[in-house]
């Protein structure tokens, strides 16, 4: 009993030891809030919140997922949580392949919490993962109290409690049931050699989902079954980590008990065995590898897009200038960047840019169902002082995502600066009752009791004297969208900058001609792509235009330029991957490059078909 | 000896004895010769001065005064108290203790008394809250749409219905049940007299279509009005008659827009007209002075009696003359057994007074039109100047109700079985989120202030982002579950195209 006592000690002690190690390890490797910002979930506290997700099959595992996601708002408890999964995955696993497999698990049940831990941090969100927990959760339970039952009748009886517990088991899991049954009827096949009992789980997995759809119908056959399965739709590394991670446990049961029974025959020779060892553990190690690999990579835009929303925008543009990506959402967030920064007339063509102005406002309606693109609208349609459209963006953010902490909060600071403190105070009340944002929000509630205006908030104090005050109903061109902003307030720089963007992107070079006199508003010098313009202006015109003086050219892109039609007029008439070839290292980031080939040096490679400029004609 | 460093006897004293004491309501003693305040206490939801049907659930409120301990004794005129002691302000009535109040009350006066103690010891008692308990009874169900405040796009919605007497709240159908990955829009749900037994509403699902719902006699079935040839368009605004046989419809070319300054949401009716869908004789029924090229008919709605149709209709302006596009309330007869339709008459006129007309809906005694004026356009609920106002059909008097608006928006009306009472959606928290309110309508003529409908949570709509609009107000619940009808809709059966009648 004693030597018991003290083993049972020890290995508590080894698994506390072990789990405190790997919030550790977790700790740097886990960026729980990209997460928070890739993948947002709404939760609030209460039983009202709760009813929308009881409504139909699989709708409690999405709340239960949604309050994890609630963690990444705190480093601390976000790496607790996925401390906590991992550990549960874990032991669901060992525990069972233990029924497979009369060997030690401990290492073979590794690789579970460790694709869980890659997908989870960077590619799928939880709710894609707890269910399949869950279900293999519960499967475990089954196994453990049908190997404890050892009377005939016994094992009847929780065979039976099982299968009826396998409708609610549904109800909350929806795909978990699948795990749940698929492990439940493996077991019975192979390991406790009963088919009638495993037919009855495969049967059951075929009708529950079917049967339930009385009660919680809906259309789609394939939801009933798959509900949070994440199809593939990713790279084909990160498919087959998804395939592996849905697959692991199951396949490597089937294995394992394939395996013991050859084992047992004495047919799987010793050095085979360590080969498929060593296999194993190189598999750990690459996984491993893998996982901590996760501070030194960058998904993209989406981290861009994250960096943005954190306020790090240099380290944004410099994410975003290393993809070479000319796809609107890249170049819309770039434009954005370097407009916040100020510096979007001195360096939008160091990025990757083309001969169109549509990214500028991502006004095209096939991004109206990227959910990302609302929250992008919303926020450039704030700085630009448009808040009602910024208000429409929020609210369709709001539809598409729910009562995440970012939409609440900017939908409150939309209708303080509408003036309408009482549809603010609904938002924050919201936001109240989301974990960890309780002080944030009564900050801003008693903010507001003192002065229903905000005017002492920073956001709200610069973006008030912006706002549009006349309504403008109708379809605009972006060339208008921006002059309204001007019209409303002509110092509002980042609708100026955006408007001779819009210019320099569509070669609108009599428009930039008409705000030309505007250019000493803002610039004491002018921004070197204006500069660089205004010389091409020149050479083509003959005369700058009204307004611009000979000095407001410096002479250093003056000789540049000059070097630059030199050169060009030399390779104007070859092949245009010659003249790629001679412009594109010294000029490729000046308008002129821009202006001959429709598009920067950065970006991806260089087509000789699409070397001229497409005058893009904006529909709007 | 050291004292153990775990005592169960002390944890116990200190956790588990003040636990159970605050669990068995064992308090210390309310102190007597609190301060009286002159004033009437703040309170959310404010039911002061309010009617209240004698058949509604307990009228749970939050006291927003300052203080570590709150009373609220309720008692009525004719006998019977309860009384309620909270440390957070929250006040939820015993639901058993309540239905008896309000029984015994009928007719008469509750006189709600609250006490608040402040972390001082100091206690304060506020001028007593007066709520009326009507004599007649609301109906026991109201059928709403639930939605977030959406704008072009939408995700999940549906349409639930509320048992009044309790808190119990059961969708009627959601957009799970009829669509793939929930891109479906289910809207406009109509009932005849207040009976679930004639009941309609319209689907747009990108995966089944855009049908109307005909539910009769607990079958639902797919109709599909655009077949008719009457309009491509699909059904929107419909209105069952009386009689359980016609169902009246508007089809609508529609388009969203937005406004920079001000309410950003709008809604530009490019062009409407109306039709009558026979449910008996699967036929769509017309005439020129409904379905009028030169005006936009909508918002149909029958008289009390059956025989006269009520809408609005304006004339065709183009989208740069939005502001001075504002709706006539017409009304033309029909004689349903001969199947012959009068002449168009005004009933209000927009040029004469100013406003728009929306949402006709006459009373079920005949006596009263109740409908709302905004200053344009045909979509109230996001005008904030939309206001409710009443025609007596009698005297042809046209007043505003006043005791019952507000601000902010307040539309989407409808008139409860036995007329006593109208149920609305107001915006006034805020102007963005409309939530459901009822007014008591005496028979004089009179609206009494409004009240919202109550929750389970006292701060329910403090916080809650989503908007309840079109409540209408049914004597039973909706008899088919949302399962059946998910299955009618996206099911391949459905009635034979309507034939197309004109008049």
């Amino acid at each position: 009993m004693r030597c018991g006592g003290v083993r049972s000690y020890g290995i508590r002690l080894r698994f506390a030891l072990g789990a405190a190690l790997l919030y550790g390890a977790l700790w740097p490797l886990m960026e729980v809030e990209f997460l928070a910002h890739r993948f947002p979930a709404p939760f609030l506290t209460g039983l009202a919140f709760y009813r929308r997700y009881s409504r139909f099959a699989g709708g409690p595992a999405e709340y239960l997922a949604n309050l994890f996601s609630q963690t990444y708002s705190r480093h601390w408890a976000g790496v607790l949580a996925f401390t906590l999964l991992a550990l549960a995955a874990w032991l669901i696993a060992r525990g069972i392949l233990r029924r497979f497999w009369p060997g030690s698990c401990h290492w073979l049940a590794v690789g579970f919490p460790l694709l869980i831990l890659i997908l989870a941090g960077r590619h799928i969100g939880v709710l894609f993962i707890l269910p399949m927990v869950a279900g293999l959760a519960a499967a475990w339970l089954y196994m453990a109290l049908s190997t404890r039952a050892r009377r005939d009748w016994a094992q009847r009886a929780v065979v039976i409690l099982f299968l009826v517990a396998s409708i609610p088991v549904y109800y909350l899991l929806a795909s978990g049931f699948l795990y749940f049954c698929a492990m439940c009827a493996l077991f019975e096949l192979l390991v406790r050699r009963r088919p009638a009992w495993g037919l009855a789980w495969l049967a059951f997995a075929a009708a529950v989902p079917y049967g339930m759809s009385y009660v919680y119908y809906e259309p789609d056959i394939a939801g009933r079954y798959l509900r949070w399965v994440r199809t593939p739709q990713y790279g084909r590394l990160t498919n087959g980590l998804l395939a592996a991670m849905y697959l692991y446990v199951p396949v490597l049961a089937a294995a394992a008990s394939l395996a013991a029974r050859l084992g047992a025959a004495g047919r799987l020779k010793t050095p085979l065995r360590r080969a498929i060892q060593a296999a194993g553990f190189a598999a750990l190690a690459l996984l491993a590898a893998r996982l901590a690999a996760f501070p030194f990579e960058r998904p993209g835009w989406i981290n861009a897009d994250y960096l943005i929303h954190q306020g790090r925008l240099e380290e944004a543009l410099a994410v975003l200038r290393q993809l070479q990506d000319d796809s609107e959402p890249t170049r819309f967030l770039s434009l954005y960047a370097l407009a916040r920064r100020g510096r979007l007339l001195e360096e939008m063509f160091h990025y990757p840019q083309q001969a169109s102005s549509e990214a500028l406002l991502l006004r095209d309606p096939i991004y109206d169902t990227l959910p990302a693109a609302a929250h992008w609208r919303s926020i450039l349609n704030l700085e630009l002082g448009r808040v009602n459209d910024s208000q429409r963006w929020t609210h369709e953010a709001l539809t598409a995502e729910g009562e995440t902490p970012r939409v609440l909060e900017r939908m409150a600071l939309i209708y303080i600066l509408n003036g309408n403190p009482d549809a603010a105070r609904t938002f924050l009340r919201a936001l109240e009752k989301v974990p960890f944002q309780a002080a944030r929000a009564r900050r801003y509630l008693a903010a507001l009791d003192l002065d229903p205006s905000m005017q002492a908030d920073p956001f709200v104090a610069r973006i008030r004297p912006l706002m549009l005050r006349r309504d403008y109903i109708g379809t605009w061109t972006t060339e208008q969208v921006l002059e309204q902003c001007l019209e409303a307030n002509p110092s509002n720089r980042m609708a100026f900058e955006y408007l001779v963007a819009h210019y320099l992107l569509t070669f609108d070079m009599e428009g930039l001609a008409r705000v030309a006199p505007r250019l000493k508003d803002f610039y004491r010098d002018l921004p070197t792509h204006v500069q660089e313009a205004l010389a091409g202006y020149r050479n083509v015109t003959g005369s700058l235009p009204p307004g611009i003086d000979g000095s407001a050219i410096q002479s250093h892109i003056e000789s540049r330029f000059q070097n630059f039609v030199f050169l060009w007029t030399r390779v104007e008439k070859g092949p245009p991957e010659d003249a790629w070839e001679a412009l594109a290292p010294r000029y490729g980031d000046t308008y002129w490059f821009f202006y001959i080939f429709g598009r920067t040096a950065a970006g991806p490679p260089f087509q000789a078909q699409a070397a001229r400029p497409q005058h893009k004609e904006n529909p709007r | 000896m050291k004292p153990p460093l775990v005592n169960p006897g002390r944890i116990f004293r200190a956790l588990v004895l003040p636990l159970l004491f605050a669990l068995t309501g064992c308090q210390a003693p309310w102190p007597q010769g609190a301060q009286p305040v002159a004033r009437r206490p703040a309170l959310y939801p404010d039911y002061d001065e309010t009617v209240i049907p004698p058949n509604l659930a307990p009228l749970h409120f939050k006291i927003k005064e300052s203080g570590v301990r709150f009373l609220a004794r309720i008692e009525g005129q004719k006998g019977g108290s309860i009384e309620v002691l909270s440390r957070d302000g929250r006040i939820l009535w015993p639901a058993e203790d309540w239905k008896q109040l309000l029984m015994r009350n009928r007719g008469a006066e509750l006189r709600l008394t609250i006490q608040v103690q402040e972390k001082d010891g100091a206690c304060r008692s506020f001028d007593p809250v007066r709520i009326g308990v009507a004599g007649e009874e609301l109906d026991r169900y109201v059928v709403y749409r639930l939605i977030p405040p959406v704008d072009h796009f939408w995700v999940s919605m549906g349409i639930y219905q509320r048992d009044l007497e309790g808190f119990a709240e059961q969708p009627v159908i959601e957009n799970q049940n009829f669509s793939v990955g929930w891109d479906g829009c289910v809207n406009c749900h109509s009932f005849s007299r207040n009976r679930p037994d004639r009941m309609s509403l319209q689907i747009r699902s990108a995966s089944f279509g855009r049908p109307m719902v005909v539910i009769k006699d607990g079958v639902p079935r797919r109709v599909d009005t655009a077949a008719s040839g009457f309009s491509k368009a699909p059904a929107a605004y419909q209105a069952w008659s009386p009689d359980g046989r016609w169902i009246a419809y508007s089809v609508n070319k529609v388009m969203p827009l937005s406004h920079t300054i001000g309410e950003h949401r709008d809604v530009w009716d490019e062009d409407s007209d109306l039709a009558v869908y026979d449910t008996v004789a699967n036929r769509v029924v017309a005439t020129r002075d409904i379905a009028d090229p030169d005006r936009r008919e909508t918002w149909p709605s029958w008289s009390a009696d059956g025989r006269t149709l009520y809408f609005s209709s304006a004339p065709q302006l183009p989208i740069t003359q939005l502001y001075e596009v504002r709706y006539d309330l017409m009304r033309i007869s029909y004689d349903p057994a001969a199947g012959t339709w009068g002449k168009r008459e005004l009933v209000f006129s927009a040029a004469r007074h100013g406003m728009s007309a929306a949402q006709p809906r006459e009373s079920p005694d005949g006596r009263w039109l109740l409908f709302s004026l905004s200053h344009h356009g045909n979509f109230p609920i996001y005008q904030w100047s939309s206001d409710l106002y009443v025609i007596d059909t009698a005297s042809g008097e046209l007043r505003p109700l006043t005791a019952v608006n507000s601000k902010w928006s307040d539309s989407w009306h409808c008139w409860s079985s036995n007329g006593r009472w109208i149920a609305f959606a107001s915006k006034r928290e805020g102007g963005v989120l409309a939530r459901i309110y009822f007014s008591y309508f005496d028979r004089s003529g009179q609206a009494h202030k409004p009240f919202v409908m109550p929750q389970r949570d006292p701060s329910f709509y403090e916080w809650c982002t989503l908007t309840y609009n079109l409540p209408e107000l049914i004597t039973e619940p909706a008899p088919v579950s949302p399962s059946r009808l998910g299955r009618a809709i996206t099911s391949k059966t459905a009635l034979p195209a309507p034939t197309l009648v004109w008049k």
